[in-house]
This record gives structure tokens, sequence and C-alpha cells, in this order.
């Protein structure tokens, strides 16, 4: 067999590199070649790849929005108020926020298995549990960054909201509507950990074929089947889908501003 | 003449005390409306605490804070408008910012706007109404704190070293306001450190030291034979 010959084709950008060189040529080309594979994959208009983009925004977006629901108006309450147990319950809230996302997988397998409380409701291996498992994950998240947040506002605010006999509701309200900035950046925060997660929503949802198969375990899957530029190309994806998000809506948000 | 006044801000015996050590002890002050009272004392003396019991944002630990001479209103915290050092800037434009208090009064929305505009128009800030708050310079968000605090129609302001970092022009255009409002009837009670400027607005200073008022007196009495020690001691270099 004869050698290939470094001054022709594919090997002759590699002349002239020494082995390091050459194996950080070659992750850079894999990496461009993953680039251009995930944009011909999101061109061409794959069924497979867009069912499973759309599972995922839905059981993120879905998450991240229950968890909004729970976490604003909480972190607020926090920000506003003072009673007994306030710090234990702010401390144990920010110790949740680096939950271990197989364990909060293995809590609701367990609640919503056949044998578990919430048998009945057959949850496993659907959406359902996964937005569940996320929405757990999310929240302790929203909560603690929307309590920071409105806590530092709070501090500015109070001489006015006493001056003005505002009750506590009023209050939460004030700071929810000027603090919006904080608060859609801890609705990000929330929404990076949900697009990122992989361990809980593996564990309840099962990764089923046009079922629960999500960009995460997608990745995982084909990862462990060998396929790493279409896991590559997935993760290109992945990371795309979040910065459009982003993107969106801090346009959002900069349009609201100046309305 | 003495004027008498009809619309009086009271804190009586008012006791505040915080680890052990009393803050302000025992203290009875009135701000009436006969002219601008000065509240004066060296650092930690009490003034801002004193203010802010009288203003209601710390509860005393004894005694307690009365509005009389309201008509049969009762005291309530929105009678009372508060001038800090620091002024409290909402994230929202200026005339949000004004919106704010006078919506959380429950003030119809056609005549909050004509108060908003006429309040703004009085400190030169009409022209800005839109723009956000927090862009603002000091003596401008100052200003606008006073409109603020007026457009609510207190029954008696309370300015804290409200002029302490602000230019000339500011200062000037704010105690203009304030003792045009105290001529009109408007109990006043002004907390400074700048000496010539309590000459220029008050008619009366209480002088505090370690949380206790030591003296109490006319203006040119106070400067020409204060009545206490410590008072003569904090105006040395006005003898010097």
């Amino acid at each position: 067999m004869t050698p290939p010959n470094p001054k022709n084709g594919f090997f002759q950008c590699f002349a002239g590199f020494n082995k390091n060189d050459i194996l950080s040529r070659f992750l850079v080309m894999e990496l461009l070649i993953a680039i251009k594979q995930a944009f011909v994959l999101l061109a061409t208009g794959d069924a497979d790849l867009y069912e499973v983009i759309f599972l995922s925004l839905k059981v993120n977006l879905t998450a991240v929005g229950l968890a909004a629901a729970i976490g604003l108006p909480l972190g607020a309450l926090l920000a506003t108020t003072k009673f007994r147990g306030h710090s234990a319950l702010v401390a144990l809230i920010n110790t949740l926020m680096g939950l271990p996302p197989v364990v909060v997988g293995l809590f609701v397998y367990m609640m919503i298995s056949r044998s578990g409380p919430l048998g009945v409701l057959e949850l496993l291996y659907t959406p359902t549990a996964m937005i569940v498992a996320q929405m757990i994950l999310v929240t302790p998240i929203i909560t603690a960054l929307s309590r920071q947040a409105l806590a530092r506002m709070h501090a500015d605010y109070q001489p006015l909201f006493i001056m003005l006999g505002l009750p506590p509701r009023k209050r939460m309200m004030t700071l929810i509507k000027d603090g919006w900035v904080d608060l859609l950046t801890a609705l990000l925060a929330g929404l990076g950990r949900a697009m990122a997660e992989v361990g809980a929503v593996m564990i309840v949802g099962g990764n089923i074929n046009h079922f629960t198969r999500v960009m995460t375990t997608s990745i995982t899957l084909e990862t462990s089947r060998g396929n790493l530029a279409t896991a590559l190309s997935l993760g290109v994806v992945l990371l795309f889908m979040t910065l459009m998000i982003n993107a969106l809506v801090v346009t959002l948000g900069r349009r609201a501003q100046h309305d | 003449m003495i004027k008498v006044p009809h619309l009086m801000l009271e804190g009586l015996n008012l006791s505040l005390i915080r680890q052990d050590h009393p803050i302000i002890n025992g203290v009875n002050l009135n701000v009436g409306n006969t002219g601008i009272c000065g509240l004066v004392g060296a650092n930690g003396s009490g003034k801002t605490t004193l203010i802010s019991l009288m203003a209601g944002l710390i509860t005393p630990d004894a005694g307690e804070v009365r509005m009389t001479g309201m008509g049969g209103m009762a005291p309530s915290p929105l009678r009372i408008g508060l001038m800090m050092q620091k002024p409290v800037i909402m994230r929202r434009s200026i005339y949000g910012n004004c919106d704010y208090v006078l919506a959380a009064q429950g003030v119809a929305a056609h005549e909050r706007k004509a108060r908003i505009e006429e309040g703004l128009a009085l400190v030169n800030l009409y022209a800005l109404r839109h723009q956000d708050a927090r862009t603002l310079s000091s003596g401008e968000q100052q200003r606008m704190a006073l409109a603020r605090v007026l457009i609510a129609d207190p029954g008696v302001l309370l300015c804290d070293e409200a002029t302490s970092n602000l230019d000339p022009q500011s200062t000037r255009m704010i105690e203009a306001i304030v003792k045009s409002k105290a001529k009109d009837g408007l109990p006043v009670l002004w907390v400074t450190h700048n000496l010539a400027q309590l000459r220029r607005l008050a008619s009366r200073v209480v002088f505090m030291d370690q949380g206790r008022v030591l003296a109490e007196q006319e203006i040119s009495d106070f400067f020409e034979a204060p009545a206490s020690k410590e008072a003569r001691d904090y105006l040395y270099f006005e003898s010097v």
C-alpha cells in the first residue's frame, strides 16, 4: 500500500506540522464538518431532527414557564417579606440550585413509576414526566436568582414603599414590573439549565424514538453509537437553538423597554 | 407676631435602642408651619434616625409620632413628604416615578397628569419627563424627588441633607422651592451640616447630640448664644 503523499490533497494542509498540531487541526476540521452537517440537517428539513427539536422546545419552554409561574412570585415574596425561617428557606433554595439532575430524575421516577404514589397517572416515559422533572430542576434557579435581584431593588425602594403604605402584594408587583430585565436573566439561566439537561429526562422520559427523544438524549444516544459527527452536529443545533431563544428574548425585551 | 401652628408633626418622647445603646433618647420634637425648622448635630448624633422615626420608616421602641391639625383627617404616612440625601429612584421615567406615587394614592389619571406636569415644571424637568430617571444627574434626581414629594400634597416635609451632594444651581433651586412652600404654610424640617444654608433657611434650630435634643432656639439665638456646651463646640468654627 502506498503511503499518503503529504504534498497532495487532504494531507497538504498538515505539511510542516508536528503530531500535536495535526491533531488540533484535525479536531478543528471535525468541528467545521459538524457545523456544516448541522446546517445541512436544518436546511434540508430532516423530519426526525425537527421532531426532536420541537419536542425539546415544548418540554423545556413548558417547564421554564411553569417554573417561572412558581419561582417569580416566590422569589418576589422572599425578597419583600421576612418571616420565621426566612433565612433557612433562602439557604435551602440556594442549595437546591445545585440539584443533581439524576437525583431529580430518580425522585420523579419513584413518584410516577407503576408502584409509586402517582403511578395511577401513568406518566412514566411521557413528555409530561420530563416537564415535571425539568420544572423541579429549574424552579430553584429562577426563585433564587429572582429573589437576589429583587431583594437588591427592594432595599432601594423600601423607603418609598413604607412612605406610601403599600401592601406586600403591590410591592411585589412593582418589583416584578421594574425588575423585568433581571428577571429575564433569571429565566434565561433556567432555560439554559433545562436545555442542557440530560440525566433527569433520560430517566423519566426513557429516550423513546418519536415520543420522548429530545436533543440532549439524542446526542447521548449518537455518542454511544459512535456517531460522533452526528452527535456533534446535534450539539451545534442545540447551541444554535439556545442562541436563537436568547436573541429572541433580548430583542422582545428591548422592544418592550422602548414601548 | 408669633404664628400659631395649625398643622404639626410631633415626636413625643421618642426612644430607639439598638444593642443596649440608646440611639434616640427621649426626644420631643415638633415641626409646625411657623417657618423652617433646622435640625443640626455632629455625625452620628441621631439626626437621620430621628427623621426616619418621624417619617415612619422606623418604629420607635418608646414614644409616638402624631400629626395634628389635619382637619379631622387621620395621620397617614402618605401625608409626610420625605426627601433623603440619596433619593429613591425607580427604574422608570421621570414621569413614571411621579405617576407611581400618585397612582398609589389613588389619584385619578387625568388629575395625575395635571399635577405631574405642574410639579415637573416647578423643578424645571418637564422637558426631560420621558427620560429614564436613573440617567439623570444627582441634582436632577433630587429635583425630581422634590417634585414627586410635592405633587403628593404632603402635610409636612422632612428633608435629610437633601442638597448635600448638589451643585450650587440645584441647591439654590431646591432651597427656593422649599422656602416658598414653607412660606405658604407647609411645615418643614431641614437637616443639614451646612451652617450658611441653615442661616438662609431656618427660623428655628434644634441641636442634637448623642441621641438627645440639647438645644432648641430661634436661629439668631442659636448662633449668638448656643444653649449648650455641645452646641457651642459644634459652632466652634463660626466663632473663630
